[in-house]
């Protein structure tokens, strides 16, 4: 049996204006290596759910388990292991120059100056993001934000990456590209990916497992195959 | 888009041999030079640092009327101080030249030097300090962003028509948001910034170590100091 690297039941989050963000339903396992995608309309809980598994949240009801920690309580340990994107990636990139912000995980870890370059130059290679290395972030359009922020994330060489609407903003060959990517870094090393989006056609080209969220309640689990035959009802996120 | 984020677009895009200056000559420059300013009482002295500056500002390969025009926000104040001491001779333009001079020199200090490496120079003091620095600057080019945004928003949705009145209770609104919202968005940037490893420290990757050239910048400071005494 796979490890399980996320495991969240039954979870409830009150924001302090007392919104109720509710997570329940079926439970929501995440397996070693499993390219998991979350679906579900704006304001169904993903990104809640996404901050719990970060451990940016702590719930109010529920469990949540990540590499076996809460990750609200360990946050240190389990962060180590995550790489993130954010939805809004403005508020992520922080590093002066798009080559500084890949750098600024690694530095801040603690690895060696040879190491962060052997990786940054690595990652930009991969993503093929040669040409906005040198770039002031700020003047970067939204895709090549997001690209900036993906290779920020991967730059730690992750266990788990959670992903919210990280492939939103870009072109159909920027998508591709990094849909390879992530899929070669889930063979080749194994790397856990959850990935939260209102795009169906994900579903398709990256899914292991599909997990329907709507209105804070997970309606559906199931691979990508039997999501399409049984033709799972969800309009809002059929274009 | 405004035009402060430049700064950050000049000290890591251009290249000159300012860029390539270590910090550390960079700012025994900086504290020679400002030492000077503040010690001269001559006029001739005070146009040599500025035109010393102006030099500099173009061999770095900086926007020289970008720069004079940043500098003439400090100008401006200095000038409404100096209207105070009309009928002291020349005081008046050595009070605005002073100004003019310091606020030139920081130009080209923070023009010349990506932010990581001006922070990082303050872990040595204190780490706290160098954290406290380094996520004020971050923070403030997000709230300009924010800011920005908001003020378009209220121009599109009419906020600006009407009566004084009512575009004063407008702004009032955003001001308001703003407040909220800086709370919300300072605790989101905290969040991140955990996520993304930041235990406190600054770190900069391309420090620039001190080398021959930097003899350029610490002899010209020490030409204009010594200058005082002639």
């Amino acid at each position: 049996m796979k490890e399980e690297i996320v495991k969240v039941d039954c979870l409830k989050h009150v924001y302090p204006d007392k919104t109720e963000v509710s997570v329940c339903g079926l439970s929501f396992v995440v397996h070693r290596g499993e390219k998991v995608v979350l679906i579900g309309p704006n304001g169904s809980g993903k990104t809640t759910l996404l901050h719990h598994i970060i451990g940016l949240l702590k719930a109010t009801e529920g469990e949540i388990k990540v590499f076996g920690l809460n990750p609200c309580k360990n946050f240190k340990k389990v962060v180590r292991r995550i790489g993130v994107v954010f939805q809004n990636v403005d508020e992520q990139l922080i590093g002066p120059t798009v080559w500084d912000d890949i750098a600024f995980s690694p530095m801040n870890y603690g690895l060696s100056k040879k190491e962060v370059k052997k990786r940054v130059e690595k990652i930009i290679k991969e993503l093929k993001i040669e040409y906005l290395k040198n770039k002031i972030p700020r003047y970067l359009s939204g895709g090549e934000k997001k690209k900036v922020a993906i290779a920020g994330a991967l730059v730690i060489e992750p266990e788990l990456l959670v992903l919210d609407e990280a492939l939103s903003e870009l072109d159909p060959e920027s998508k591709r590209i990094m849909i390879r990517k992530f899929n070669e870094l889930n063979k080749k090393n194994k790397i856990t990916i959850v990935l939260a989006t209102n795009e169906i056609d994900m579903v398709k080209k990256f899914a292991d497992t599909v997990y329907v969220l709507e209105a804070g309640e997970i309606k559906y689990r199931g691979s990508p195959k039997e999501f399409f035959k049984k033709k799972i009802k969800y309009e809002i996120c059929r274009h | 888009m405004s035009s402060i984020y430049l700064i950050d677009y000049y000290s890591n895009s251009i290249d000159s041999i300012i860029h390539r200056s270590s910090i550390i000559s960079k700012l025994i420059f900086l504290v020679l030079v400002l030492s000077s300013i503040l010690l001269t009482k001559s006029l001739i002295n005070l146009l040599f640092i500025v035109s010393t500056i102006f030099i500099l500002i173009i061999v770095a390969k900086l926007p020289f009327l970008k720069i004079l025009k940043w500098s003439l926000f400090l100008v401006f104040f200095a000038s409404l101080f100096a209207v105070s001491q009309i009928g002291y001779g020349l005081l008046p333009i050595q009070t605005t030249l002073k100004a003019m001079s310091a606020s030139l020199l920081m130009l080209l200090i923070i023009c010349t030097t990506p932010y990581p490496e001006i922070f990082s120079i303050f872990n040595r003091i204190s780490t706290t300090l160098a954290s406290i620095m380094f996520l004020s600057y971050r923070f403030f080019f997000l709230l300009l962003d924010e800011i920005e945004m908001k003020l378009k928003a209220i121009k599109i949705r009419g906020g600006y028509s009407g009566s004084l009145i009512k575009r004063m209770k407008n702004i009032g609104m955003l001001i308001g948001s703003l407040f909220i919202l800086s709370i919300e968005k300072s605790e989101r940037i905290y969040n991140i910034l955990r996520i993304r490893g930041f235990k406190g420290k600054v770190y900069c990757f391309r420090e620039h170590e001190f080398a021959p050239r930097d003899l350029l910048l610490i002899g010209i400071g020490l030409i204009i100091l010594l200058g005082m005494f002639v």
